[in-house]
């Protein structure tokens, strides 16, 4: 399970920074939006978890 | 200052073969190595979860169709991981379907070859931009 939440945190990180290194020059900016992008991610899974558990 | 013209179709091209040669050779140097860097370890992230790259399936469902043309855009990655996986007799191509995490590792493969095809076009489209400037300048 820890493998399977790196394993998406690490995507989500590298796709949100690739995603947003194309679409900015400014390399600060693109950190804050790959940072914030990220941290949605993790809630929104963390959601999910939430909700699949207490359905169980 | 005078912009040098860059062929669209070479930015492009070389974006495939290895991802980041073709901002490297627009003249976006830290990028180039940035997406290199990036995509060459989700490849090898993947690889090492015993993801493959040749999708194994009998019928060719449209979905594993798709998915085997996704695998294609991974460039010079996807066909030097065939030939070596060939010449040594490895089998690493096909993954390790009884492995634990080997949809974990597909999904690596995936996502490198997904963000390949962003950066194709970005490469495409930094080149266009340049022969814009270069045509309005004169």
């Amino acid at each position: 399970m820890f493998i399977y939440f790196v394993s998406f945190l690490l995507l989500s990180f590298l796709t949100n920074f690739v995603f947003y290194l194309t679409s900015e020059e400014n390399y600060s900016i693109v950190w804050k939006k790959t940072l914030t992008s990220t941290f949605n991610f993790v809630g929104i899974l963390l959601l999910i978890g939430i909700i699949v558990f207490f359905l169980n | 200052m005078e912009i040098k013209k860059k062929n669209i179709y070479i930015s492009a091209i070389l974006a495939f073969i290895f991802p980041g040669l073709g901002h490297i050779y627009v003249g976006n140097l830290k990028k180039g190595l940035l997406f290199m860097l990036i995509l060459v370890s989700l490849f090898l992230i993947g690889l090492a979860m015993k993801g493959g790259i040749i999708v194994l399936d009998e019928d060719l469902f449209f979905i594993s169709r798709l998915l085997q043309i996704c695998h294609f855009f991974n460039g010079s990655m996807f066909f030097i991981t065939l030939l070596f996986s060939k010449f040594f007799g490895l089998g690493i191509e096909f993954g390790d379907i009884t492995y634990s995490y080997y949809e974990i590792g597909q999904l690596f493969i995936i996502i490198s070859a997904l963000l390949n095809i962003l950066i194709i076009f970005n490469a495409y489209d930094l080149a266009k931009n340049m022969f814009c400037e270069k045509e309005i300048k004169e």
